[in-house]
C-alpha cells in the first residue's frame, strides 16, 4: 500500500469511526509509540525485531568482585527488542526483576555461542565490565533474523562512539566508581583527587543542598548506590533490578540525583543525540526577546527564592538561561508559570544541559499539556483526578462536594509545581525521584494519598478553610514521626508514600490513559468555548455586523487558519495570505467558491488591496480583529462611509510609501493617520503600549484603521474616550488630506467593481442574482407565469450591460474630472462598452503615461461626485456591497463536521511521521500484539514494605 | 460583644495580571507583611480574613489567582459565586491596566450578578508620589543623582477613576509595600456586601491574631469612592 493510499484508508477510517473524534488518547497508540513510553526512547526509536528471550548478567574483571548478589545466579525470561539505536529487555512476571534499555554503542562486543539446546546463545558485552547472556527462544529464521539485525544496526552505531565517549565524562557515577576502584587499589584522597576532575553538577554543589544530609543517610545511600553501580552497570549502560527500584524510592542521594533523573525520564538520550542544541538555541536567539522572555524576567528572582543559589547572579542567570532555551525550542508552550520551580529545583541536582532536556521530557512528554498555552493537559488530569477520588474515596467525595470545596482547584498547584510548591523540598525531591521513574501516575497516587490519609479530618472539615487548613498543616508536618505499632517510628512522608504505592498502586498508567480519553472531549470543548466568548469579548465593538455574525467570522476565522484545535494551545497564529482568501472565501458573495476559484482569487489585486488595508500592524497577516474590523467596515450600509473607506483603501499605500514617518518607529504602521492638525482627534495617541516608556496607555491593539468613525470605542482605545467623540467631518477631512487617487488607482477600482459585481453579471448554476434596480423592474412580471422567464432573462441581460457600462463611464468621467490629460474620451471610443476589461487595459497605458507627467490625481469629492452621479455605482454602494457581507455559518469546533475534520488532519500528520518511520524498513505494525503488551503491565508490587527501610 | 455580631462570609477573587501584586495584597490584609520576591502564586491560593464592622464581622474568603495569562481559562473556576472580585494592576505598567478591563469586562458578563469589584492600581509607592498629596502625571522614568532609577507613574490616576466610574467599581490606588489603602480596599468592600448575605455566628473561631484591627472609623472608609 503506498502512502497515499495509508493516508487515504487512515482519513476515511477517521470519518466513519466516530469514536476517533478526540485524538489525544482516544486514538489506538502503535506498538512503536508504546515502546517508546514502555522505555523513555525518542523519536523515532522503533521495533525493528523483538524476540522472547532469557537473559542473564555476568559481571566481568572488578565487577565480579563485587557481585555477591543472587541477581546473577539465574537466567531471566522476558522480552527482548531491538530497535535502530537501543537494545531493550524486559522480564515476564515482574518488570522490575529485570529491565534495560542500552543505547547499541555501549556495546563493546557480541559473540554467538554455540550451543546444543534450540536456543540461540549470545554473549553481549558491555563498555563498563558487564556481560549479558541472552538465550533467544524463538524459531530458527527468527532467531537468525534477529542477530543479523542485531549485527547490522551495531555496524551503524559505530560512529557514535565518540559521542558516547563524551557524554560518558558527564556522569558523576562514572566518577565516583573510579574513584572507588583508585581508592581499592591503595591511592589516597588527594591521588585520586588528582587524577580525576569532578564532572560539572547542579547548584547544590556549591550553594548546599535542601534537607539534612545526616537525617536522610546520604553516606550510606550513596554506598548503596555504589554497591549497584558497581555490579550492574552504570549511567547509560546501567540495567535496572529490583534494587535499583528500591534505591530510587527511599530517596536518591544528592550527588547522583541529577544524573539518575535523566537516565529514568529518557532525557539522557536527548541530551546524547541533540549534544549541541541547547548552547545553539542560547547562540541563535541571544539578545532576542519575545513575551516568554518577559514572563520569565518577571518570575526569576522569584523561583525558590528561599534557596542561596537564587540569590545570586550565578543561579538566576542559570534559570533564565534554561527557561528560555526551552522558551525558543518550543515556541508553542514558551513559559508556564511553575515551569521556573521545577527548573529551579532540578538546576540544583542538575547541569544547565541537563535541566534543560529533563525539563523538555517533563513537559513534553512526562506531563503532556500541563504547560501548554490553555493547560488542557493540567485541566484534564483535575477532572481525572477527581473522578479517582469518587471512585476510590466516594465517602469522601461527597463530602466535599456537600460543603462545595473544589478539589481541582485545591489540587492543581501540586501536579503543576510537582509538589514543590506544597511539599517542603525535601519531600517533594522524593515524589520527583519516584515520578521522573513512573510518570504522571505518581502525581495521582500521592494526591489520592494525601486525601486518604487525611481524610478524618477532611470529613470534619466543613467549608474551604477548614479543607485548605487541614493540607497545610499536613503538608508542614510531613517530617514528624507517627506512632507506630510496630518498633520502628515511622514518619508521614513514609506513610504517604506506603499509602500512595501500595493502596494507589492499581491507578496505572492504563487506567489514567483512559479516563483521560474519558473526559478529554469535554475539557477541550470547554476551553474552546471560553476562548471564544474571551476572544470576541475583546474585539472592538461591530456596528454594522450583530454579535452571531461576529461569532461566524470567529468559527471561518479558524477554519480558514486549518489551525491545531485552539484548546490544544498551539500558536494559532494569524492568516496568511492564502488563508485569508479562504476567510473572504466564507464571508463575502463575491468571493464564493462558486463564482471565482481561489487560484483566481488569489491574485485579485482588489483581494490583495483589502488584505494590505486589513493589516494594519504591516505584518503580513491579520489578526481576528483586523478580519472582523474589515468585514464590518464593509458591511457598512451608509453610503457615505462607504466611498470613504474604498476611496482611502486606495489611496491610503501612497501615503505609505510617501509619508510614513522613519522618525516615529513606534507608531502603527497604520497607512491612515496623516500628520494633519485634525489627527490630534484621533483618541490613540501612536505610542506603542509594549514601550515601557509609553506616557500613557495608548493603543493596546490598532487593530482598526485609527480613523475610523464607527469603531472607535475599541476596548482598549475608549481609555481616553473623553475625547473620542468625533464627527463625521473631522474624518473627511483627514480622507481629504491624503493625495488623491491616481489613474492607476482608479483603473484599479474599475477592476474591483467588475470583480465584486461578478454575482450580477454571470450567471452560476444557471440563476441570476438581481440588484434592486433590476428587482424593480421585474416585480410587473411577477403574476404573469407565461411572460415571466422571459423578462427575467431579458432584464438579466439589461442588468449586465448596465454594470459594464456603469464602470465604463466612471473611468471616463474619473479621468476627465481630474484632468488625466484628454485620455478618457479616447479610450471611450476605442473600446466597446462591453470590452471594459480591455477598456481598463487600455487606460493603464494611458495612465501610466499621464502620471509620468503631471501628478493629477482625483480627489474624494470628486470621487465622491463621480460615484454618486451613477445609480448602478450608487446602489454598489449603499447595498450590493454592504450585503455581499454574508458569513457563512460554519459548525463550532464542538459540532461533529469540523471537529472530525480536524482530527483527520491531525491524525494525517501524525501518520505522517509514522509513515516516514516505516519507510526506512520499520517492521510492520503488529497491532494484536501491542494489545498483548498493554496487559503485561499488571505487575503486583510486593517490595512497598521496603519505602521503610533505609 | 464581638459575639453578638453576625458574620457574613463573603467569597471574593483576586485577578490582574502577573506581577502586579495580588499577592502581596493579600498577604499586607491579611498578616500585614510584605515580601521582596514572592513566589508566582500556581493555580490559586486561598486566604481568609476578618473584618469587624460596626454591627457585624465579614469574613473574606479570599481566592487569589495565578496572573499569567495561560492561567486565564483557569479563571471561571475561581470567580464561581464570588460576590466580589479585586482587580488589580500596576501603576507603572500600562499594559496591565489593559488587562485589568479585560478582567472587569469578563466578571461583569461572566460573573456573578452583582458582583462588587474594586479596582486597585498597586504599586503606587513606585510613583514617589506623596500618599496622601494628589495624584501626580504621568511620568518617564528617571535617573536620580544617585543612578537609581525611579519609575514613573504610568497610569494616570484619572484613567482608572474613568473606568471605575463607567463600570461602577470601588476604585484604590494602593501600595501593598507600604500598606497605603489596603485595608480601606477590603473595608470598602465590606461594606456593600448586603446584610441578608449572613452565615451563622462564626466569629468565636477567629483567632485574635486573624482579626482586622477596624479602629480607623469605617464610615469613611465606606464612603470613599462609592
Amino acid at each position: 500500500m503506498g502512502w497515499l493510499d495509508v493516508i487515504k484508508d487512515t482519513a476515511s477510517k477517521l470519518l466513519d469511526d466516530k469514536s476517533n473524534e478526540s485524538t489525544l488518547y482516544l486514538r489506538r497508540r502503535t506498538p512503536d509509540e508504546l515502546l517508546r513510553e514502555r522505555f523513555n526512547l525518542p523519536e523515532p526509536e522503533g521495533i525493528v525485531a523483538k524476540v522472547t528471550a532469557r537473559v542473564k548478567l555476568v559481571p566481568l574483571g572488578i565487577n565480579a568482585l563485587n557481585a555477591h548478589s543472587s541477581d546473577f545466579e539465574d537466567f531471566i525470561s522476558g522480552k527482548l527488542w531491538l530497535s535502530e539505536s537501543f537494545l531493550m529487555f524486559e522480564s515476564y512476571i515482574n518488570p522490575r526483576d529485570l529491565t534495560f534499555a542500552l543505547p547499541l554503542s555501549t556495546v563493546r562486543r557480541v559473540e554467538r555461542i554455540p550451543s546444543n539446546s534450540t536456543y540461540h546463545v549470545l554473549k553481549i558485552a558491555l563498555i563498563q565490565d558487564l556481560q549479558i547472556v541472552v538465550e533467544i527462544d524463538e524459531i530458527f529464521s527468527t532467531n537468525d533474523d534477529f542477530c543479523s539485525q542485531l549485527s547490522s544496526n551495531l555496524c551503524n552505531q559505530v560512529p557514535l562512539s565518540r559521542t558516547l565517549r563524551q557524554i560518558t565524562r558527564t556522569f558523576y557515577s562514572e566518577y565516583l566508581v573510579e574513584s572507588a576502584i583508585r581508592r581499592r587499589k591503595g591511592q589516597s584522597r588527594a591521588e585520586v583527587r588528582a587524577a580525576l576532575s569532578v564532572p560539572a553538577g547542579g547548584l547544590g554543589r556549591e550553594f548546599g543542598y535542601p534537607g539534612d544530609a545526616k537525617l536522610s543517610h546520604e553516606r550510606s545511600r550513596m554506598r548503596l548506590w555504589l554497591e549497584y553501580l558497581n555490579s550492574h552497570g552504570r549511567n547509560l549502560g546501567l540495567v535496572r533490578m529490583q534494587q535499583f527500584f528500591k534505591l530510587i524510592r527511599v530517596g536518591l542521594p544528592n550527588a547522583l540525583r541529577g544524573e539518575v533523573w535523566e537516565l529514568c525520564c529518557g532525557s539522557v538520550f536527548l541530551r546524547m543525540k541533540s549534544s549541541k542544541l541547547y548552547a545553539a538555541l542560547l547562540e541563535e536567539n541571544e539578545s532576542k526577546t519575545t513575551q516568554a522572555t518577559e514572563e520569565i524576567a518577571k518570575d526569576l528572582h522569584r523561583s525558590l527564592p528561599e534557596y542561596a543559589a537564587y540569590q545570586s547572579e550565578e543561579g538566576l542567570e542559570k534559570l533564565r538561561r534554561v527557561l528560555t532555551a526551552y522558551s525558543w525550542m518550543c515556541p508553542d508552550v514558551g513559559y508556564c508559570q511553575a515551569m521556573n520551580i521545577v527548573a529551579a529545583t532540578l538546576l540544583i541536582y542538575q547541569t544547565e544541559d541537563q535541566a534543560f532536556w529533563t525539563l523538555h521530557e517533563l513537559v513534553h512528554r512526562i506531563l503532556p499539556g500541563y504547560y501548554s498555552r490553555t493547560m488542557y493537559g493540567m485541566l484534564l488530569d483535575q477532572k481525572v483526578l477527581e473522578k479517582l477520588v469518587e471512585r476510590t474515596m466516594p465517602v469522601l467525595w461527597n463530602h466535599l462536594i456537600e460543603v462545595d470545596v473544589p478539589l481541582s482547584i485545591i489540587s492543581l498547584p501540586w501536579f503543576l509545581s510537582l509538589y514543590a510548591n506544597s511539599m517542603p523540598l525535601p519531600f517533594a525531591l522524593r515524589v520527583i525521584d519516584i515520578l521522573m521513574l513512573d510518570g504522571s501516575k505518581v502525581l495521582f497516587q500521592v494526591a489520592l494519598a494525601v486525601l486518604k490519609v487525611n481524610s478524618e479530618a477532611l470529613m470534619q472539615a466543613v467549608d474551604n478553610t477548614a479543607v485548605v487548613a487541614v493540607l497545610k498543616h499536613y503538608f508542614t508536618t510531613l517530617g514528624d514521626h507517627k506512632p507506630s505499632s510496630s518498633n520502628k517510628p515511622i514518619t508521614n512522608f513514609q506513610l504517604l508514600l506506603v499509602t500512595a504505592f501500595k493502596e494507589f498502586g492499581v491507578i496505572d498508567d492504563n487506567c489514567i490513559h483512559e479516563l483521560r480519553g474519558k473526559f478529554e472531549k469535554e475539557v477541550i470543548g470547554d476551553i474552546e468555548s471560553y476562548s471564544k466568548k474571551t476572544a470576541i469579548r475583546r474585539l472592538p465593538k461591530t456596528h454594522n455586523l450583530n454579535i452571531e455574525q461576529v461569532y461566524s467570522i470567529y468559527e471561518s476565522f479558524y477554519i480558514s487558519l486549518q489551525a491545531i484545535r485552539p484548546g490544544l494551545g498551539g500558536e494559532n497564529g494569524d492568516l496568511e495570505y492564502y488563508q485569508f482568501v479562504s476567510f473572504l472565501g466564507q464571508s463575502v458573495t463575491w468571493m464564493d467558491p462558486s463564482f471565482v476559484s481561489k487560484g483566481d482569487a488569489e491574485h485579485q489585486p482588489v483581494v490583495h488591496r483589502l488584505f494590505k488595508y486589513w493589516d494594519v500592524r504591516n505584518k503580513g497577516s491579520l489578526t481576528l480583529g483586523n478580519c472582523v474590523n474589515g468585514l464590518d467596515k464593509l458591511a457598512c450600509s451608509d453610503i457615505m462611509e462607504s466611498i470613504n473607506y474604498f476611496y482611502a483603501m486606495y489611496v491610503s499605500e501612497e501615503r505609505e510609501d510617501t509619508q510614513e514617518s522613519p522618525v516615529s518607529p513606534s507608531t502603527p504602521k497604520s497607512p491612515k493617520v496623516p500628520s494633519s492638525p485634525t489627527a490630534a482627534s484621533n483618541p490613540g495617541s501612536p505610542l506603542s503600549p509594549k514601550d515601557p516608556k509609553s506616557p500613557t496607555i495608548s493603543h493596546q491593539d490598532p487593530t482598526k484603521p485609527p480613523k475610523s468613525p464607527i469603531l472607535d470605542n475599541d476596548d482598549a482605545n475608549s481609555i481616553k474616550t473623553t475625547k473620542s467623540v468625533k464627527s463625521n467631518m473631522s474624518i473627511i477631512n483627514d480622507i481629504s488630506a491624503l493625495p488623491g487617487l491616481t489613474g492607476q488607482n482608479i483603473l484599479e477600482i474599475a477592476d474591483a467593481f467588475l470583480f465584486m459585481t461578478k454575482p450580477f453579471t454571470e450567471k452560476h448554476n444557471g440563476s441570476v442574482s438581481l440588484d434592486s434596480i433590476s428587482k424593480q423592474q421585474l416585480r410587473p412580471f411577477l403574476n404573469q407565469p407565461d411572460i415571466y422567464q422571459e423578462a427575467l432573462e431579458r432584464i438579466y441581460q439589461q442588468q449586465s450591460a448596465r454594470y459594464l457600462a456603469s464602470v465604463s463611464s466612471f473611468i471616463q468621467r474619473c479621468f476627465e474630472v481630474a484632468g488625466l490629460r484628454q485620455v478618457a474620451p479616447e479610450i471611450g471610443e476605442k473600446a466597446a462598452v462591453k470590452d471594459v476589461q480591455s477598456l481598463i487595459d487600455l487606460g493603464e497605458q494611458d495612465a501610466d503615461a499621464a502620471d509620468d507627467g503631471t501628478d493629477r490625481r482625483l480627489s474624494l469629492p470628486h470621487f465622491r461626485m463621480v460615484v454618486l452621479a451613477d445609480e448602478t455605482l450608487e446602489l454598489f454602494f449603499s447595498q450590493t456591497l454592504p450585503s455581499s457581507v454574508q458569513i457563512k455559518t460554519v459548525d463550532s469546533f464542538g459540532k461533529p463536521g469540523v471537529h472530525r475534520l480536524r482530527s483527520v488532519m491531525d491524525t494525517i500528520l501524525r501518520e505522517g511521521v509514522q509513515l516516514a518511520d516505516g519507510l526506512r524498513g520499520r517492521a510492520q505494525l503488529q497491532v494484536t500484539e501491542a494489545q498483548d503488551e498493554d496487559t503485561d503491565d499488571l505487575l503486583v508490587k510486593e517490595s512497598d514494605r521496603d519505602l521503610l527501610d533505609i | 460583644m464581638e459575639a453578638s455580631k453576625t458574620t457574613t462570609s463573603v467569597k471574593l477573587v483576586l485577578l490582574g495580571e502577573a506581577a502586579v501584586g495580588k499577592s502581596s495584597l493579600v498577604l499586607r490584609f491579611v498578616s500585614d507583611e510584605f515580601q521582596e520576591n514572592k513566589e508566582p502564586t500556581i493555580g490559586a491560593a486561598f486566604l481568609t480574613q476578618k473584618c469587624q464592622l460596626s454591627n457585624r464581622t465579614v469574613k473574606f474568603e479570599i481566592w487569589d489567582t495565578a496572573g499569567q495569562e495561560r492561567f486565564a481559562s483557569l479563571a471561571p473556576m475561581y470567580y464561581r459565586n464570588a460576590q466580589a472580585a479585586v482587580v488589580v494592576y500596576d501603576v507603572t505598567k500600562p499594559p496591565t491596566f489593559i488587562r485589568a478591563r479585560h478582567w472587569v469586562n469578563e466578571l461583569k458578563t461572566q460573573g456573578s450578578p452583582n458582583i462588587i469589584i474594586a479596582l486597585v492600581a498597586n504599586k503606587h509607592d513606585l510613583t514617589g508620589e506623596d500618599e496622601e498629596g494628589e495624584a501626580g502625571p504621568v511620568k518617564p522614568d528617571v535617573e536620580d543623582e544617585t543612578g537609581s532609577s525611579i519609575v514613573g507613574r504610568k497610569v494616570a490616576y484619572s484613567d482608572g477613576q474613568k473606568l471605575a466610574e463607567d463600570e461602577g467599581l470601588l476604585f484604590f490606588e494602593a501600595s501593598a509595600k507600604t500598606g497605603m489603602n489596603v485595608r480601606k480596599i477590603f473595608l470598602a468592600i465590606a461594606n456593600k456586601i448586603p446584610i441578608e448575605n449572613k452565615t451563622p455566628n462564626q466569629s468565636n473561631r477567629a483567632g485574635a491574631n486573624e482579626t482586622v484591627d477596624v479602629g480607623m472609623n469605617s464610615s469613611q472608609a465606606a464612603n470613599c469612592q462609592c
